[in-house]
């Protein structure tokens, strides 16, 4: 499946920043078990490799020309359910945070932070696991219950409706 | 025949004298009513009165009338107005008049310029003595317009001598009666009133010109005051603007690159010392990974210094408080942020206060040695005012000042935010006692 030939982590990076996709393709290439299918510099070469090379892990950064990270995120997570899309970023503000994981990023990363852990969630298997820089916690966790208490006015909104 | 005849028309002519003066005081009464009614009518114009009392003092008893009115210093005199039947003598007696360069402090004062309250009759050998002040062509010009004599009449109000009616006499008539004197008096006496009461007038009438001038300066100075005050918000407003669109450009600069090429490095680190031939030397790559990463680290405390985003998501005081636990991590010293806002102020506003909020707690991590800080915001007289107070060691606000002490450019730059915003601040610190900043900033 996944057009896998042996069982490393086949890796997309998409990242604009010359000196920064040259860095993480280099690391990702010298990592044991970790394969490099690919690093784009805009969004629109991001999806096409994706739909080309299948990734398991797709690396992306948030500020891209061309739409952005969450453009290429959104797209690929349609065409690639199973992958793993990390998003890698300078930026750590709410609002890229949110969008990012709206988008269906499984982690946000924060550049010059969290680089340690950049291979080990590339690596990390298995659902449900998001990782989120800690010092959105708090902020995400607002915005999350105001999202929550809309959803359940809309509902009961709804359901005091009558029927028929 | 002739004798009879003359002494009939003698005797006529007695009767008639005898009778004329009653006529004559009839007729005089007449005048002076005439007058009256004329200066009433005229009330609120000096000129006008003025011009009105020569024509009638003139016509009344055929002389050339000459109005004279005291200077403000009441010493020297101006002929304010004259009239004649003949315009060649009232120009000669105008211009005799005005040669006669003599004021009343002379002594002994001249007759022409007195501020006697008597009425003067000046005929032979005083109106020789009066002219003598003229230059000889004057003194010339009169005798050939056959001047007989001048009754001067003091004009009188309220008590005082404010110029005299001169009624100037040619030609054969003879000089004048003390019946003329008499009679001149009262037109002099109820023209002074009516000059008086014109005069008043007109003072209170420039007077309330004078004040709805100043009102209506008053109000233009108003409106521009307040279009500057429009014109200053919108320049403080774009220059705040300004401001922080240049430390947005310079955070993202930051973040683009120079965290970026650090990031970029602490990844080429990492691969190093994945590879390392020895765990000594991987080592020794993992401490250069250690600067890099606080490198970081530093640069983005800079740049949350830089940022205000969150202002207008969370607000001033979460933002300010915000800053507090990310400028004392440890809780070093306790810090407190209160706030008693019951709406955000304007953005320009809180952009202000942050930046000030930022400097003095700056100031206290760097040299106050606080044990404790707190912090309030508040409304106040349709503004927003913020209060730092530290326990900390405190300073001698003149001597950081005088000396270039670090902190001062700190302190200047809060002082000059304040006041760009239309706003004040005050720094209230000595030695060993604190520092208590106070700012306040108009909505």
């Amino acid at each position: 499946m996944n057009g896998r030939t042996n069982g490393d982590i086949r890796v997309l990076v998409c990242e604009n920043d010359p000196v920064m996709r040259s860095a993480l393709s280099d690391l990702i290439r010298a990592v044991p078990g970790l394969d490099l299918v690919g690093a784009a510099a805009d969004v629109d070469t991001a999806i096409q490799q994706a739909s080309v090379t299948s990734p398991d892990a797709v690396v992306i950064d948030v500020r891209m020309p061309g739409g952005g990270g969450s453009r290429a995120a959104r797209v690929i997570r349609r065409t690639l359910p199973g992958s793993r899309l990390i998003a890698y970023s300078a930026h750590a503000d709410r609002d890229a945070v949110m969008e990012m994981l709206r988008a269906g990023a499984n982690e946000y990363l924060i550049k010059g932070v969290d680089d340690d852990e950049l291979v080990e969630a590339i690596g990390r298997t298995g659902r449900g696991h998001i990782g989120l820089p800690p010092i959105q916690l708090e902020e995400l966790l607002l915005d999350m219950a105001d999202l929550l208490a809309t959803a359940e006015a809309r509902l009961e909104e709804a359901n005091a409706e009558p029927v028929g | 025949m002739t004798a009879p005849a003359e002494k009939q028309q003698a005797r006529i002519g007695l009767t008639e004298r005898r009778r004329l003066p009653s006529r004559r005081d009839e007729q005089r009464s007449r005048d002076l009513a005439e007058l009256s009614a004329s200066l009433a009518a005229s009330i609120a114009n000096t000129d006008e009165v003025l011009e009105r009392v020569v024509h009638l003092a003139s016509s009344f008893l055929g002389d050339a009338a000459v109005v004279q009115l005291f200077d403000d210093d009441t010493q020297t005199m101006q002929v304010v107005a004259a009239y004649d039947q003949n315009d060649r003598a009232l120009d000669v007696i105008r211009r005799a008049l005005e040669s006669v360069r003599v004021d009343a402090a002379d002594s002994p004062p001249h007759p022409l310029v007195s501020h006697s309250p008597r009425s003067l009759m000046l005929t032979g050998d005083q109106l020789d003595a009066a002219m003598a002040a003229m230059a000889p062509e004057h003194r010339e010009a009169l005798h050939e317009i056959d001047l007989q004599g001048v009754l001067a009449s003091p004009l009188r109000a309220h008590g005082r001598v404010i110029g005299t009616l001169g009624l100037w006499r040619r030609g054969g008539g003879g000089a004048h009666s003390t019946r003329d004197q008499n009679f001149a008096q009262e037109l002099a006496d109820r023209a002074a009133l009516a000059i008086e009461s014109a005069r008043l007038v007109e003072r209170l009438r420039a007077e309330v010109e004078e004040r709805k001038e100043n009102e209506e300066n008053l109000r233009v100075t108003a409106e521009l005051l307040q279009h500057a005050d429009q014109q200053r918000k919108a320049l403080m407003e774009n220059l705040v603007s300004a401001q922080e669109e240049e430390r947005r450009r310079i955070a993202v600069d930051v973040h683009d690159d120079s965290i970026q090429s650090m990031a970029a490095i602490g990844l080429r680190l990492q691969i190093l010392r994945r590879h390392a031939p020895s765990r000594e030397f991987a080592e020794r790559v993992a401490e250069i990974e250690n600067t890099v990463t606080e490198s970081i680290g530093r640069l983005r405390s800079l740049l949350f210094r830089l940022e205000s985003v969150s202002l207008e998501k969370v607000g001033l005081a979460r933002t300010i408080d915000r800053y507090a636990a990310e400028l004392f991590p440890d809780g070093h010293p306790r810090f407190a942020v209160r706030s008693e806002l019951q709406i955000e102020p304007p953005p320009h506003v809180q952009v202000t206060l942050y930046r000030i909020a930022q400097e003095a707690l700056a100031n206290v991590q760097k040299h106050a040695l606080a044990g404790e800080v707190a912090l309030l915001v508040s409304e106040a007289e349709d503004g927003i005012s913020l209060s730092v107070r530290d326990d900390g060691i405190g300073f001698d606000r003149e001597d950081v000042i005088k000396r270039a002490l670090p902190g001062h450019l700190g302190l200047r730059s809060m002082q000059e935010r304040a006041e760009i915003a239309g706003g004040w601040l005050t720094v209230d610190s000595a030695a060993g006692s604190g520092t208590l900043i106070r700012t306040w900033v108009p909505r």
